[in-house]
């Protein structure tokens, strides 16, 4: 057994330089990029980003749930209450998926098990994170966190097919928190449910969070979610966070280009415009990162010092991050 | 006065080992040409459904459609492939919705090969035309979908509906999979073809953002009826149907000054599967009593407003 | 990791498979031997050291030699220039049953497929009738009727293919038929002939090329079981089957009679399954990486 060594003057979850690479038919696929980022207990951060932009990677490497084949952590530090969770041995890792972190998946019809009734999915994850064997108290720990979810106990003998998407997504809610989970990783846990059962579902979520004093990633692409949800906010740009800071920082003063461009490219309810503002281009081949900022072929600011080589994070205001060279032309730019 | 689509009395149903799935029912409106009718609802309240029957997707099980103030409800054979020709339809899935096993140029080319009305050097240069038309580049004309990113897709799609220069088209969810950034580049694009063509869009979505930006007129639907229709700035400014205000309060805001005051509901979603003569929100309306079990009719409130809801005139007073 | 890179792989069908299975040893290994064994069946005529069936009484269950490489049968016969030949049989009747069985069979599970209601229900319903008789069982009552001969036990043969074709493709067809391409193409005024033909089929196409080769593989097989009862192909053409069939009461006293022609047998499947599991892995897209 190799020596436990715990950090004591940690937040509680803390990602250092987190790099995750893929093999893919020969080529490198760098799917995350010199990842840092600090959570709190109670608190909420946003991982927000396109599609591939490696949030679900982040997450996965958290619990270490990458698959095996073709991917590895290349770098990087994972502190879960001053304990690198990288350098676990597997069977430690394992008392803590499920009990410690767990994670919502995306797809609410495909998590559960059609052919189990659904109250006993959640009593087995209660029994395989509990000591001891009796059957009743797990089940009575099932039907307890049914009702939390807002579903009756007397639907434990149910099966998901006769559930709802949103029925579903909120026993995958349950099951996520049936152990009472100190960190929650909800991977878009709404993007596939219409928007009057997403409403219900954040409401829980945010719920349970301040009753259970629980910390949250929340992955999205859905900056309404972000706004309505986090705390703070990590934008995520071909693998990399390019802007950081508390939720009002982001909003009001979005400073990366990238950040600017999302927030303008969606249709604005209260305001009529004869025409949107994308994006022009498309995200960067993962294989074939540019040189310089990754951002920087899309972007109208770009200089050639943008081109040249990595960017750093600076510093716009206290605790609000932004990983732009040319902040200050962007903000002139901008006005 | 000049419709280009007049849907009357509108009914899709579906049997199923359940009974009648009652997909759309009973729905009526007409879309101006040059104009867009927006669709909006939840999944499975059949609104793609109703777009796939109006261009003959689905066959209808009752009602009328007229396409320019002739009737196209029964066509078939040679009447019904013409018809078709003037009506066509974008997909919500870019990776679906293209043959993987065809080029881009053949996928594009396709309509005008089956239309039989052009010589090989007239398809040439139409295909051409439409892919400059819709901004792919002329490198990828020889690539293959997987190839292609979604918004890149989402073209290939918008190129094959506009071959055969149809009058009006369904766009059935067609931003929905992709990104914001590329949406927007969709929507521009979408946009600035109606312009330049005059076209007429049906255009089915569940983003009430997306559909706020690009519609004329909206039509609310719920469980395969339509609950609420009117233009869009009314809809969004003077919202009646209790559905409709529940559905644009949950919208999280991207504005974190201003937090939407939500109206969350409770309640089971009733089934499609042989519903009952009354309101089918009943059972999540914060509003229900017995009324609501009775037949609903659709009343105009206001010029061009139209809501389906017997208790309108009780409730509305406590709205602010 | 997502597609939307824009980042473009030509793909030019047959020279990504190639290309694909060029990185599996074992299929590249089948191809290597059955092509070695059809270039040689074709040339067999101009490499035979002996006529396949001239009879030297002299040499009667001579053993393999320089003179005979492997050796020669109850007649005197070449067993090497036999079974050389024999392949032309063997390896023929294999593809050209599959063929037409395959024809037949996806046409049959393409109408069945596309148009699904009752025309499914009858062609399936007819299907399990002929699928509830076991296959050697089948092929024998059709070979008895038929009577033995090349062409009659290919026919007998293509028939019990026939089933397992036309449900694979059916199968294939409902699966991608829920496609949106398909309304795509419906919407553009395609005749029900062309999306069958233009769209479903080509995109259906990759199971049934290893489901075919697979198939050869078991006709072989087959064939060569049939010909082992004397029903398929009759001596003194050397079929491998027959071959066998022939040498079976010698197995005591010259057991390499027995071991040439079903070591061909052997060798022959062998490669063909190779190549069909290397086939089935080039040809599938989510295998692709």
């Amino acid at each position: 057994m190799h020596q436990k060594e715990i950090k004591t003057d940690m937040p509680f979850l803390s990602i250092k330089d987190l790099k995750v690479e893929y093999k893919s038919d020969g080529q490198i696929v760098h799917a995350v990029n010199d990842v840092s980022l600090q959570l709190e207990r109670g608190k909420t951060l946003g991982l927000v980003g396109e599609t591939g932009a490696g949030k679900t990677t982040i997450a996965k490497s958290i619990l270490r749930i990458l698959p095996d084949i073709g991917s590895h952590i290349a770098n990087g530090e994972i502190y879960l209450e001053g304990e690198n969770l990288l350098k676990l041995s597997e069977n430690d890792m394992r008392k803590i998926r499920g009990n410690k972190v767990s994670m919502i998946f995306q797809d609410p019809m495909t998590a559960l098990n059609p052919v189990l009734r659904v109250g006993d999915q959640i009593a087995e994850v209660v029994s395989l994170h509990s000591d001891n064997n009796n059957r009743a108290e797990h089940e009575k720990r099932a039907k307890e966190m049914l009702e939390i979810v807002g579903i009756p106990a007397e639907r434990y003998y149910a099966y998901p097919h006769q559930f709802s998407g949103g029925m579903k997504q909120r026993v995958v809610i349950a099951i996520a928190l049936a152990c009472n989970p100190d960190l929650l990783l909800a991977d878009e846990p709404t993007t596939a449910l219409d928007v009057t059962i997403q409403a219900q579902v954040l409401d829980l979520i945010a719920e349970l969070r301040n009753k259970y004093n629980t910390a949250m990633l929340l992955i999205t692409h859905d900056m309404g979610v972000v706004a309505q949800v986090c705390d703070t906010v990590a934008v995520i740009y071909a693998g990399s966070i390019i802007e950081y800071g508390t939720k009002q920082q982001i909003f009001k003063h979005p400073s990366h280009p990238y950040t600017i461009g999302l927030f303008g490219a969606i249709p604005d309810m209260n305001e009529d415009e004869e025409w949107l503002h994308p994006i022009d281009g498309l995200p960067p081949d993962p294989t074939n990162l540019p040189q310089g900022c990754s951002f920087s072929p899309r972007c109208k600011f770009a200089t050639d010092a943008c081109r040249k080589e990595a960017i750093g994070m600076y510093k716009t205001q206290d605790g609000h991050d932004c990983r732009c060279c040319c902040i200050e032309a962007v903000m002139k730019g901008e006005d | 006065m000049n419709p280009v689509i007049e849907v009357t009395n509108l009914k899709k149903y579906f049997t199923t080992p359940r009974g009648m799935l009652h997909a759309v029912d009973d729905v009526t409106f007409t879309i101006e040409r040059g104009r867009t009718l927006g669709v909006v609802g939840e999944s499975g309240c059949g609104k793609s459904t109703l777009g796939r029957t109006i261009i003959h997707l689905h066959e209808s099980t009752e009602g009328q459609i007229l396409l320019n103030g002739k009737d196209v409800t029964n066509l078939k054979g040679k009447d019904l492939r013409q018809a078709r020709e003037k009506m066509q339809i974008i997909f919500q899935d870019p990776y679906s919705s293209l043959d993987p096993r065809k080029t881009i140029d053949s996928t594009i080319r396709e309509p005008l090969i089956v239309s039989r009305h052009f010589t090989k050097s007239q398809i040439d240069q139409k295909t051409q035309e439409l892919m400059d038309l819709v901004g792919i580049d002329e490198r990828l004309r020889k690539a293959y979908p997987h190839e292609l990113d979604g918004g890149r897709r989402q073209r290939v799609g918008i190129a094959r509906a506009l071959a055969l220069e149809p009058e009006f088209i369904v766009c059935d969810e067609p931003v929905s999979a992709l990104d914001v950034s590329i949406q927007a580049q969709v929507l521009n694009l979408l946009k600035k073809l109606q312009k330049e063509k005059g076209l007429t869009y049906m255009f089915v979505t569940h983003d009430m953002s997306v559909v706020r930006h690009i519609s004329d007129d909206i039509c609310v639907m719920y469980l395969g009826q339509v609950v609420e229709k009117c233009s869009s700035k009314e809809l969004f400014q003077n919202p009646l149907h209790p559905y409709t205000r529940a559905l644009l309060s949950a919208i999280p805001s991207t504005d974190i000054d201003k937090p939407n005051k939500r109206e969350i509901l409770r309640g089971e979603i009733t089934s499609p599967v042989n519903p009952k003569p009354g309101c089918r929100f009943a059972a999540r309306c914060p509003y229900a009593n017995e009324e609501c079990l009775k037949l609903q009719k659709q009343e105009e409130v206001s010029p061009g407003h139209f809501v389906r809801c017997c208790r309108l005139q009780e409730i509305s007073s406590s709205y602010n | 990791m997502p597609k939307t890179t824009g980042h473009a792989k030509k793909q030019g069908g047959f020279a990504t498979v190639m290309k694909q299975m060029s990185k599996n040893k074992a299929a590249m290994l089948g191809l290597v031997i059955l092509s070695t064994e059809i270039i040689l069946a074709i040339l067999a005529p101009y490499i035979i050291p002996y006529d396949y069936s001239f009879m030297d009484m002299t040499n009667m269950f001579a053993k393999p030699s320089a003179a005979h490489f492997f050796g020669c049968d109850d007649m005197g016969r070449d067993i090497f220039s036999r079974v050389l030949f024999g392949a032309r049989y063997s390896i023929s009747i294999g593809i050209i049953a599959v063929a037409i069985g395959s024809a037949i069979g996806c046409t049959i599970g393409a109408i069945a497929g596309y148009f699904g209601g009752q025309v499914d229900n009858i062609i399936m319903r007819l299907l399990d009738i002929i699928q509830a008789i076991p296959g050697m069982l089948l092929m024998i009552v059709i070979s008895a009727v038929l009577g033995p001969g090349y062409f009659k036990t290919i026919i007998a043969l293509s028939i019990g293919t026939i089933s397992g074709m036309a449900r694979l493709l059916r199968a294939q067809m409902l699966k991608e038929r829920e496609n949106e391409y398909i309304e795509a193409a419906q919407s553009i005024n395609c005749s029900k002939f062309r999306i069958i033909t233009s769209h479903l089929i080509p995109n259906c196409i990759s199971p049934m090329i290893v489901s075919a080769t697979m198939g050869v593989a078991q006709t072989i097989t087959l064939a060569a079981g049939l010909s082992f009862i004397g029903l398929g192909v009759q001596p003194p053409i050397p079929e491998w089957g027959a071959m066998l069939s022939a040498a079976r009461q010698f197995i005591r006293q010259a057991p390499h009679l027995v071991y040439f022609p079903g070591l061909a047998i052997a060798v022959t499947v062998l490669a063909l399954n190779l190549l069909g599991d290397g086939l089935r892995d080039a040809l599938d897209p989510k295998l692709k990486n």
